[in-house]
């Protein structure tokens, strides 16, 4: 069994981001203040002066295309999300012990993810004050034949069973720390564990477990691997999209995303509280090899697109394929992966090779390379119809300040988030047995 | 396109998409050990969420509209 350290008990290093924040702290909250401040302030250029502000185009007729930078984050973001929610899942499922300290970390990062992927679909729109009323007013009638509209639906699903998680399994760590807590959130915390009763652990772990088994086939199988590529691979005219392998692929680009985004949060926290023995080498060295693995995954479903689209296919799909293959960034986007892939794969074999440090930098590669994958898939998709109509036309599609101020100011309010999440709520959950003993 | 004289989306949503949840739900009320004010309070969850999620979203978007689109 391993040897209990002299120093801080668990529960201590657990409540430790909880105490009085230092002057970093506020540091860091102002300047993700000040990024997200910008957003704000671009945003509302856009509302004020429309979407004339950004790089999108009327497709065809102005030479361009509707969707750009803002549908790719959307779909970043969301597999981003879904990493986190199948880690917590996945421990409490197949006890996945390893990964038990980042449980909670990944399951905020679900819900933060989840929300600014929602933000990035209202940012796309033009008049985003129409979209909860005319979504509700016609949803009996659209979510017959809409993907958008069942892409809206399993969006709310999947944020409602991660919220309903944390909210059941938070009961009782807010009830066995509550002697420690902060007593400035006490109404908080008498809301979050109203009416606990030690005797419903039982029944809330079992109740953790059925939510575990939902959410471990709706995110992969039906949300990620279904109804969000749907809003892609059903549509014949676009042979950039039209594809069964579509739902596989953007389930391979969000296990990337979301395993590297898991990693960097978590190697983030690490370095303020001192979380080494709570956050150990181990969940860094094993995160980065299943990082490896979803990266292969994504590099080998990159490979039978590219076998198909340029061999000998159909005109319309041929083109589209050449079109992405000509383009630099899909090759650095592919290069970024296929060198983290390496890297990552070298350390889980050669073990010498491996420190913290460095799997944080590799993860970051991906992170990155996924979300320029998916703005080009976007536009490049719609930049190659099969009819060409519109080809006298011809667009071309860069984001402006405006776009690109979004992605820094949805980075701003993921750290926002967890600065204040940090701050009123336990972390990392406070039972140990799911903990990896070592013999 | 329909499937057995229903429109895709009822089938997809409520008879595939939703199995999952169904099979959760199931498992709160029905599984052991046996608890059904904890089972309620994690149905009241969800359904609060919910409201939480498109109660916030439509809050966002009147505040949206009465800023940059007030006529």
């Amino acid at each position: 069994m391993r040897e209990r350290s002299r120093g801080p008990s668990r529960e201590d290093s657990i409540l430790r981001p909880l105490a009085n924040p230092g002057t970093k702290y506020y540091v860091m909250v102002a300047i993700a203040g000040a990024v997200l401040v910008w957003f704000l302030l671009a945003w509302a250029w856009q509302l004020r002066h429309g979407l004339i502000v950004t790089g999108l185009a009327d497709w065809g007729t102005s030479g361009g295309v509707p969707w750009g930078i803002y549908i790719g984050s959307f779909i970043w973001w969301v597999g981003i999300s879904h990493g986190g929610i199948l880690i917590s899942a996945g421990v409490r499922l197949f006890k996945l012990k390893v990964f038990y300290p980042v449980a909670r970390l990944a399951e905020l990062l679900t819900i933060g993810a989840l929300t600014i992927a929602g933000l990035f679909i209202i940012i796309d729109l033009g008049r985003p004050d129409r979209v909860v009323t005319s979504v509700l007013k016609s949803y009996t009638l659209t979510f017959q034949t809409s993907p958008l509209v069942w892409d809206l639906t399993v969006i709310t699903l999947y944020f409602v069973l991660t919220a309903t998680y944390m909210l059941l399994t938070l009961r009782h760590d807010i009830y066995a720390l509550r002697r420690r807590l902060p007593s400035r959130f006490a109404p908080l915390y008498q809301l979050l564990a109203q009416g606990y009763q030690p005797e419903e652990d039982a029944k809330v772990s079992r109740m953790a477990w059925w939510l575990a088994f939902a959410v471990i086939i709706l995110a992969p199988f039906l949300l990620h691997g279904g109804v969000i590529p749907w809003l892609f691979q059903l549509i014949a005219s676009m042979p950039g999209w039209f594809s069964p392998i579509q739902a596989p692929t953007f389930l391979s680009i969000a296990l990337t995303s979301a395993f590297g985004s898991v990693i960097i949060v978590a190697y983030i926290f690490r370095r303020v509280y001192d979380w080494e023995e709570l956050l150990p080498d181990r969940v860094f060295s094993r995160m980065g090899s299943v990082l490896a693995l979803v990266g292969l995954f994504f590099l080998w479903l990159q490979l039978q697109a590219i076998m198909t689209g340029a061999f000998a296919a159909p005109v319309g799909l041929l083109t589209a394929t050449e079109a992405k293959m000509e383009d630099p960034v899909y090759w650095v986007a592919i290069g970024l992966v296929a060198a983290a892939v390496l890297y990552l794969g070298a350390q889980t074999i050669w073990h010498v090779l491996f420190s913290v440090k460095r799997v944080v930098i590799v993860a970051i590669i991906p992170v990155l390379a996924t979300l320029f994958e998916k703005t080009l898939f976007i536009v490049e998709g719609l930049m190659h119809p099969l009819f060409n109509i519109y080809r006298t036309v011809p667009g071309s599609y860069s984001p402006t300040w405006v776009e690109l101020s979004s992605i820094a100011g949805a980075v701003a309010m993921l750290v926002l988030f967890f600065a204040v999440v940090s701050k009123l709520i336990p972390i990392i959950e406070v039972e140990a047995e799911h903990e990896e003993k070592e013999e | 396109m329909e499937w057995i004289g229903l429109p895709i989306g009822r089938w997809l949503l409520f008879g595939i998409i939703l199995l999952p949840v169904y099979g959760m739900l199931l498992g709160w009320f029905l599984g052991k050990p046996r608890n059904f004010p904890m089972a309620f309070r994690g149905l009241a969850y969800l359904l609060g969420m919910i409201v939480v999620l498109w109660g916030g979203l439509f809050t966002l978007s009147m505040l949206i509209r009465f800023v940059f689109f007030p006529s």
